[in-house]
Order: structure tokens, then sequence, then C-alpha cells
């Protein structure tokens, strides 16, 4: 998302110039203390400006907080337009209501995620400017906090996306059959590796000899903390699964166990 | 004596190739993506195995390295779709194909991580012009052609194209 970067490299310059307009006061005031004998209280001066830098730095982290948000919703939006021109939508209408309604929803998650992700941002800044940390510290902690929100919502939006094609593939699938009068199943696919959740390793056809109709799927959970429904996000986040229409008939043939 | 219906009669459903294809269409997805999870490419055979160097990064980031699979992100297989359609009730023709999107790039994680690895930040290639070099092979990379019917996926296809007409013709 290099428009997020842009803007998160822009917020975090200003926030280093906002440090080094910081530390030239202190040690201006460091200077004062030291001509005033270490009577810090008496300097009503350094006081008001020690107030005026943690102002400063509150608004920086509030735009800070902004541009994220901002950046994490117009993420979601491109990679909808996107997923959208992948599926041709021009072709099927009825397509393009179904991933308006889906990725509606997509898009309250990551708006819940950026949300986060600010709160995260803010958090770190109220604690190092009322417990007198140092703003370099500060710095390097939101931009900590930054670069983690931003994997985060990316990954959030390439999730959405993966989502978005599996929901869309599901009702299409769902469409079809139905219009016929037929039934079809899911074969739970991917990989059994290292990094496999124990919810998708569970799940998996190749093991299990498991195939899942709609309803089933969507009854399970994936856990605590992952987006749902399990026929859109399978494991959660970043997960590699997929689903694979087969016919019922097919399946009983092929010895899949079908789960309703 | 009159006879009275005491059971609705179900509405006769009308031959339309257009849901016919749409469904053999979705099966078909179904095919490609299972076969080739199961590491077969459209001859049913087992797909060239990868590289010794690159089974060594997909080791390190905790994939499988046994038997090829085509899977990083699995947003390749997981963008193969229908992409056009056209036709009627007598005669249709649906068009799959893989998305145009993209996947994240991972690297192989640091040594302080156990597992899993990290986005580099950069986006890999598009996932239809991948499935292309995977399909056709390029200069380094062996052909593995992955996205199309196999015999025994095509039987399959056959089974359920004339198990659907079938229905058509008992109900006609």
């Amino acid at each position: 998302m290099p428009q997020g970067s842009e803007q998160g490299d822009a917020a975090i310059e200003r926030l280093r110039e906002i440090v080094d307009a910081a530390e030239a006061e202190i040690s201006k005031q460091m200077a004062r203390l030291a001509s005033s004998k270490g009577k810090l209280e008496s300097s009503k001066e350094a006081i008001d400006n020690n107030r005026a830098v943690a102002s400063q730095v509150r608004r920086a982290i509030e735009r800070l907080a902004s541009a994220t948000r901002a950046v994490g919703l117009a993420g979601a939006k491109a990679a909808t337009k996107a997923e959208a021109s992948r599926l041709g939508l021009t072709l099927d209408p009825e397509a393009q209501t179904i991933i308006d309604t889906v990725v509606e929803d997509r898009l309250k998650e990551i708006s819940a995620v950026w949300g986060d992700a600010a709160d995260e941002v803010s958090r770190a800044a109220r604690v190092a400017i009322t417990t007198s940390g140092s703003l370099e510290t500060l710095v390097l902690d939101v931009q900590s906090k930054l670069r983690g929100s931003q994997a985060q919502a990316q990954s959030a939006v390439d999730s959405m996306a993966m989502a978005a094609g599996r929901q869309v593939a599901v009702i299409q699938a769902e469409d079809a059959a139905s219009e016929l009068g037929e039934d079809v199943a899911y074969v739970y696919g991917g990989p059994a590796d290292r990094i496999t959740r124990p919810f998708c390793r569970e799940h998996l056809t190749s093991l299990t000899k498991q195939v899942y109709t709609l309803a089933a799927l969507d009854a399970l959970d994936a856990g605590a903390g992952q987006p749902g429904p399990v026929s859109a996000y399978m494991g959660g986040f970043n997960c590699r699964h997929n689903l694979s229409p087969i016919s019922l008939v097919e399946a009983k043939r092929a010895g899949y166990t079908v789960i309703r | 004596m009159t006879l009275k219906r005491t059971t609705p009669t179900p509405p006769r459903q009308r031959f339309n190739a257009s849901k016919v294809a749409a469904f053999i269409a979705s099966l078909a997805i179904g095919h490609i993506r299972t076969r080739t999870g199961e590491g077969l490419d459209v001859e049913d055979a087992p797909f060239a195995m990868y590289s010794t160097e690159y089974a060594e990064t997909r080791a390190e980031l905790g994939r499988n390295t046994g038997f090829v699979d085509l899977l990083m992100s699995g947003g390749m297989l997981n963008s193969v779709r229908v992409v056009d359609s056209s036709g009627g009730a007598d005669l249709a023709s649906v068009t799959i194909g893989v998305g145009t999107g993209t996947s994240p790039r991972v690297r192989p994680p640091s040594k302080t991580r156990r597992r899993g690895g990290s986005r580099t930040g950069s986006r890999g290639p598009a996932h239809n012009l991948l499935a292309r070099w995977h399909n056709e092979g390029t200069g380094r990379n062996p052909k593995r052609k992955w996205f199309g019917v196999s015999a025994k996926g095509s039987a399959m296809l056959e089974r359920e194209t004339k198990r659907v007409l079938a229905k058509f013709l008992e109900n006609k």
C-alpha cells in the first residue's frame, strides 16, 4: 500500500520535526535549570513550553491516527474495486449486488482494525507524555505501532479480498445449483504444513475425507479474534485455504462424508 | 366420480443452457483447485519438483516442500473464477480464468522467529501472469500445467452434465 506508506512516512517525519523542536526546547530548559540552580518549578515559561510540546505531539498523533484510518478505508476500497474488476462484474449484475453486500461487511471490519490501531498509537502517546518518557522513545514507539498497524491493515485488506472472492464463488455455486435443484458441498482444500492453523487442519478434506455444505461451514467458528463467516475467511486472517464446489452426488462417489 | 389432486405438482423446470453451464463451471473450478492442491497437473501427473533453493526457502517459510501444490499465499488458486459468460436458454458459454489481483511477497523469518515469514512490503506478480508462467514454464522454471481440466475431471464433468440433463428429460 504505497499511498499508506507515504502518508505514514509524512506523519512520522512531522513527528520527528516536533521531536527536534522539543529537544531544542528541552536543551534551553536545561540551560535555564542550570542557571536557576535546579528550581525548575519557578520557571513558568519552561512549564508552559512543556505543555505546548505535549499539545503539539497530541495534535500530531491525532493527525497520524486520522491518516491511518483514511488509508485503511482507501486501501479496502481499492482492493474491492480490483476484486470487482477481476470478477468481470459487467457481465453479471447480480454478482455486483453480492459483492457490494459482502464487501460492506468487510469494510466495517477494516475500519475496526484501523480504529484499534489508532487507539494503540494514541495510547502510546498518552503513556509517553504522562510518564515523562523521552520523546525519541515516543516516536520510535509510534513508528513501531504504525508499522505494525500498516501490516495489520494490509493483512486485513488482503484477507478481505480473499474472503470476498471465496464468498462470491460460493454464492455463484449455490445459486447455480439451486436453479437446477442440485445440492453442492465444498472441499476444504489447501496445504497441511507447519504453519497451518489447527482449525484448518481439523477441517481439511485431504485429512478428514469430509466435505461441508455451506450451512455446515458457517456453523463453524474459527476461534476468538478471527473474522467470519468460515465460508469467506476460512481459518481467519491470511488463511491460504480454499473452497472447491463439488456436487453431492460426486462427493459421495468420491467417498467423502458430507457434513451438513 | 371426480378425482381431486391432493399433492401439488412440482413446477416443471424448463431447460436452460446458461444455468447448466454455470453449474458445470462451478464444478470445473472445484476440480482445478482440488486437483492442483493434490499436486497433480492437467495430465493427472505430479508436478515437477521445486528447485532445491526454492524448496529451502519454502521450508524456512513453513510451507510444503515434499510435493508441489503451487501454493504460497493461496491467492492464485483462490482467484480462479468465471470471467465471462454468454448465451441463453439453448446455447451457453462460460469462460473460467485467473484473477488479475496480486498477493504479498513474503520472506523467510529471522532466526529469532520460530514460524511463518514476514511480508516484504512489495507485491508478487498478477495471479493470471503467475498462472501463465506456471502453465507454460519460463527459462528458469519448468512447465507445471495446472490450469485446465484433466481426463478424470473431464469425465466427472461429463457425468454431471449427463445427470443434470437426464433430470430435465425425466421431468419433460
